[in-house]
């Protein structure tokens, strides 16, 4: 909330950078918002210090991208190792078919091993892996020095590592989730899967969850904002375009799971009834809020494969990808379409025909987007000249078991069709062939970017003996699947005709688990022995990444990076001249001299020459040399411990007793101490003078005019909306399922609902008043407004306080009493948690205030003020749906 | 204070967004969408079964050649289908019906080597109808992960040749070829391509 105190003054220009994206470029064009920095105060300085490399301490402090996107990397492959391990203990059980109990594996201990096995991978393996690249390479890309929101950025991945802790732990609490990774209700109840493990994991997806939600809100605001000048949106190179669609895609879908582990969560912690077997159609509720998440869930872990490829492909056959502007617009459609194609993962629902068909045909239809990204890698490839190093095989190898894995799908959109291949090994061949797939590409991209991670080349006779175990254990253990098609998934019993293809599989899997152990091994050892690689080991690279050291100093650039004049430079540094890849510049390769004539070769340019072709001004440029950031933290690594405190203890909560004995006692202590650690990191991380990166620094189309905090409140207040809608959606798709006539509103009495809503309203009153306070400058008039604020937000409280009470006393009702209980006190109490969040917030706004802050820079005001009006707005719609109709 | 225009937008797109998710949610509810209320299988309380046409589920005649199938699914059997519980016999060119649903977690009913196959939901009845044409023995199998003996999950369904059909009554005779789960998969299977309608 209080990351960026530094964010540049936003004083309207004539017309901003919007329009900068052409060859010419009006240097007088004066620029108020580029560049702009804060000096940090000589204070913060000290307590930020950054240790070097090899010192512990410093992974647990840094907040640089770089760093964050090495371990997001290290994590994410031991989490690989997790599932990897989870699958070759099934494809060992599924040697021959067995009696259960027979074989390495109990039948629940089967059970346990497929869930997890995909939620690992999934969740805690591929968009982690793929974010590795991201944290790494988008910056550079984008010519920032790091993300909007640096600590935000720890936090993501410290919170994305105690989630991943907590999944492991839950093997141990009794076992863990058994409900395969669909997790279908009313299976994930623990009416059916009981064990204090099974809470633990839908804890720690939820976590998890909350991870990625920070981490697209960071991103969003870092890609729309802090773009280099003249770099707009359709010059970003397609790694980044790729990332960007993925985190605007994460922000509506993930917040969509998020609302379904919400309920869930309290269906399993507290007993409400949203999923229970005696509640309205609470199975099928799951499975469109699932599928809502679950379906652009393929793209969100494709499409930064995507973005490998198509930087991949281009560096290795020296050639711009073709047909640039419709692989980003085909990748766009793909990105809105994901999210009306999810019934089709209920076709065997009772949806009645008409609209199966409709989904039928969303889904065949976004197979032509992909079509035309298939060819358009194809057609790069005739047309270049291809040099076949290992992250080409990968990128290669990806995509032809992508085309497979799409094709394949395409027989189960049609609603027919489904129905035979449903529920069998057809179905698990399928996304394996393109989420696996999608993996290949991004070991690809592992190889391309490690000598610019590392600063050494790895062995590329190990690369490729990599690459040949990988793709021959690949469709060892995959194809099988196709042939054996008729083997029913999640069983580990199966028709012993079939045993020789499920041998074959078992034996690709072991192939395919041994290529990783190569690939560790040269990349260990080349991080010590490998040659030593200079800042572009590939020749022909169009992106920035490559024009700076490897790897690159800690504020990335020798100077201010600026496309101005169509080429990179570095403004009051030395330069590189470095194409852009502009939809009218001539490619590289066809000029004729093939690879090794382009980017990274450093062109020393007057630098007197390059400013004036820049809109930035001397000023800003000297700023920027001047500027010293932060970029160590601890607080985002003790929110990390205190969430997992925080949830270990929650997950022995079920049905809202705890469980028996010293166990139930640990538990308790777990989620106090948690509590404490976890609020007092986040007071601890509001207190602490932190220097973000200063930005914008030229693009930042659509946001120009908009601050980094205030786009990232906004962007945040989206997937907001969608979480309340999804609690909205869930209430009235419920009620309709028990009749909507029949369905009594909870409270006997609208008064206390009317007042609360006289209140919230007021308040926000209160706030508006506060912040026009802060702009007259009047530190009393703050207080006093933020002060009547709190007390309204306590009044709302207080008085619905009183009113549960009388429903919990004097009407005998309870959150586990029946569905219609359970949506009023979980939706309304789901925002009574945002007004206390919000009334946190303001306490710690008045005690700032009092101290004379907001006076000079009423921002912090104004971005609470945003989450604020929109509580009040929420309520204005829970109002009617819960105590009017 | 002044709002950008960019905000309005912003706004109001997210206002659209959250009726929009609304809107899309209750028409599916109502409207000719999900079939919940009214709809042609319909839903019943997967509590109270026994105040259903569940109550004792199995087949009953109610044409010249056309029959229903009652059948409900629970971890970890289908009554009928699941030996035990007395195999489903139907003559052969018949029409059946088969009305299916859960009382307790999501399940699968997919007769095997077949197109008839759908979810087993509490609350949601799954109404399917089918030509069976010479006799033959079909496999079910639910295909809904469902708990720890989800692979034990299984059924049969006997096509007997009309001359050899007791009637319903006979139901919970078991066809005598009772085999273990490998066996009886097997033997669906050798009857996959046989000609079947689905119209549900």
């Amino acid at each position: 909330m209080t990351d960026d105190p530094t964010d540049g003054p936003t004083a309207p220009t004539d017309d901003g950078a919007a329009s900068s994206g052409e060859t010419d470029h009006d240097a007088e064009r004066a620029r108020a918002d580029g560049g702009a920095l804060e000096v940090a105060d000589g204070h913060a300085q000290d307590e930020h210090a950054m240790p070097p490399t090899s010192s512990l301490k410093r992974w647990f402090v840094t907040t640089n991208h770089k760093d964050v996107g090495l371990l997001y990397i290290a994590t994410s492959l031991s989490f690989l190792m997790l599932g990897g391990v989870l699958a070759l203990l099934m494809r060992a059980q599924l040697w021959v078919p067995r009696a259960p109990g027979t074989g390495p594996l109990s039948a629940m201990a089967y059970n346990q091993a497929v869930s997890v096995h995909g939620l690992v991978m999934v969740f805690w393996f591929l968009s982690p892996f793929a974010f590795g690249f991201a944290n790494y390479v988008v910056p550079l890309q984008m010519g920032a020095k790091d993300l909007a929101f640096p600590r935000l950025n720890a936090l993501s991945y410290w919170l994305y590592l105690s989630s991943g802790v907590l999944l492991f732990v839950s093997f141990f609490q009794g076992g863990t989730f058994a409900g395969g990774w669909t997790m279908y209700a009313p299976l994930n109840l623990p009416a059916f899967t009981p064990s204090v493990g099974g809470s633990a994991a839908v804890l720690a997806l939820m976590l998890f969850v909350a991870s990625v939600t920070v981490s697209s809100v960071n991103f969003l605001t870092t890609m729309h904002r802090m773009r280099a000048e003249g770099l707009t949106l359709r010059r970003l190179p397609l790694f980044s375009w790729t990332i960007l669609l993925t985190v605007w895609m994460m922000l509506f879908a993930f917040a969509a799971l998020l609302a379904a582990l919400l309920l869930l969560s309290a269906d399993r912690l507290l007993g409400t009834t949203y999923f229970a077997v005696n509640g309205a159609n609470g199975a099928l509720l799951w499975t469109h809020l699932f599928w809502f998440f679950g379906h652009p869930e393929v793209y969100i872990v494709f499409f930064p494969a995507l973005g490998v490829m198509a930087e991949v492909f281009q560096t290795f056959t020296g050639r711009r990808i073709v047909g640039r502007k419709w692989f980003i617009a085909a990748m766009v459609l793909v990105a809105l379409q994901s999210f009306i194609v999810w019934m089709h993962h209920m076709f065997l629902t009772s949806i009645n025909l008409e609209i199966k068909t409709l989904f039928m045909a969303t889904t065949i239809g976004i197979s032509l987007p992909f079509d035309l990204m298939v060819f358009s890698l194809i057609y790069t490839m005739v047309k270049g000249k291809i040099r076949f190093k290992t992250p080409f095989l990968f990128s290669f190898g990806g995509l032809l078991l992508f085309i497979l894995g799409g094709i394949t799908g395409v027989f189960l959109g049609a609603v027919v069709l489904d129905y035979e291949f449903r529920g069998t090994y057809w179905v698990v061949a399928h996304f394996h062939y393109v989420m696996v797939g999608g993996v290949t590409a991004l070991i690809g991209g592992l190889y391309y970017w490690y000598p610019k991670m590392v600063g050494r080349m790895y062995d590329e006779f190990l690369g490729k003996v990599h690459f040949a175990l990988y793709f021959v254990g690949f469709n060892l253990l995959y194809f099988p699947m196709f042939v054996a098609w008729e083997t029913p998934r999640r069983v580990f019993d199966y028709d012993p005709g079939m045993t020789a293809w499920h041998q074959m599989a078992t034996v690709g899997a072991v192939v395919l688990g041994a290529s990783f152990l190569v690939m560790i091994y040269n990349l260990v050892t080349s991080a010590y022995r490998g040659e030593v690689a200079d800042e572009d080991p590939w020749n022909y690279v169009t992106t920035a990444e490559w024009a700076v050291s490897s790897p690159p100093p800690l504020e990335n650039f020798p100077g201010l990076p600026s496309y101005a004049r169509g080429t990179l430079e570095f403004l009051g540094g030395s330069s590189s001249a470095l194409k852009t890849v502009d939809d009218d510049a001539p490619a590289a390769a066809d000029r004729g001299t093939g690879a090794a004539t382009d980017g990274g070769a450093p062109a020393t340019l007057d630098g007197s020459e390059a400013l004036a072709a820049s809109a930035h001004t001397a000023e800003e440029v000297q700023a920027g040399e001047d500027h010293h950031a932060s970029h160590a933290s601890v607080w985002p690594f003790l929110v990390g411990v205190g969430a997992l405190l925080l949830l270990l203890g929650l997950s022995g909560f079920t049905n809202a007793t705890w469980s028996e004995g010293a166990m139930g006692t640990a538990h308790q202590a777990s989620t106090g101490v948690g509590a404490v650690v976890t609020f007092g990191a986040l007071v601890g991380m509001a207190r602490e003078q932190f220097v973000g990166p200063s930005g914008p620094y030229g693009e930042s189309w659509p946001f120009e005019k908009v601050s980094n905090m205030k786009t990232g409140m906004w962007i945040f207040l989206v997937s907001d909306v969608v979480l309340f809608g999804a609690f909205i959606g869930a209430y009235v798709f419920l009620r309709f399922s028990s009749g909507w006539i029949a369905w009594e509103p909870i409270p006997d009495n609208v008064v206390p609902g009317l007042i609360n809503t006289y209140l919230l309203l007021t308040s926000s009153f209160t706030v508006i008043l506060a912040l026009e306070a802060a702009e007259r400058e009047s530190r009393g008039g703050v207080v006093a407004s933020l002060v009547a604020t709190v007390v309204l937000g306590l009044g709302f409280l207080g008085n619905k306080a009183i009113e549960w009470e009388h429903l919990f006393t004097d009407k005998g009702i309870w959150i586990d009493s029946g569905i219609r209980e359970s949506t009023f006190f979980v939706t309304t109490g789901l925002h009574a948690a945002h007004v206390v969040v919000g009334l946190l917030i303001t306490l710690y706004l008045i005690l700032r205030a009092w101290n004379g802050a907001y006076l000079d820079d009423a921002a912090p005001v104004e971005h609470f003020g945003l989450y604020w009006h929109f509580v009040d707005i929420v309520w204005l719609f829970l109002f009617p749906l819960f105590y009017i109709l | 204070m002044h709002i950008h225009r960019f905000e309005k937008v912003w706004l109001a797109l997210a206002l659209v967004f959250i009726l929009g998710l609304i809107s899309t949610i209750a028409y599916g509810a109502v409207g000719p969408g999900i079939e919940m209320i009214d709809a042609e299988g319909g839903t019943v309380d997967p509590q109270n079964l026994d105040e259903t046409e569940f109550a004792d589920p199995g087949v009953e005649q109610v044409g010249e050649d056309e029959y229903e199938v009652y059948v409900v699914a629970k971890q970890f059997s289908f009554e009928p289908g699941t030996p035990a519980n007395g195999v489903i016999r139907v003559p052969a060119n018949s029409e059946v019906t088969f009305y299916v649903t859960s009382q307790d977690v999501v399940h699968g009913f997919e007769v095997v080597g077949t197109n008839l196959n759908t979810m087993a939901i509490p609350g949601q009845v799954s109404k399917m109808t089918v030509e069976f044409g010479d006799a033959a023995t079909y496999g079910i199998v639910c295909n809904e992960y469902c708990g720890a003996a989800h692979h034990a999950m299984e059924g049969r369904i006997v096509v007997v040749p009309e001359s050899e059909y007791e009637g319903p009554g006979a139901t919970n005779a078991t066809s005598g070829n009772e085999t273990t789960t490998n066996a009886s998969v097997a033997a669906a299977q050798q009857v996959a391509g046989s000609a079947t309608e689905v119209t549900a």
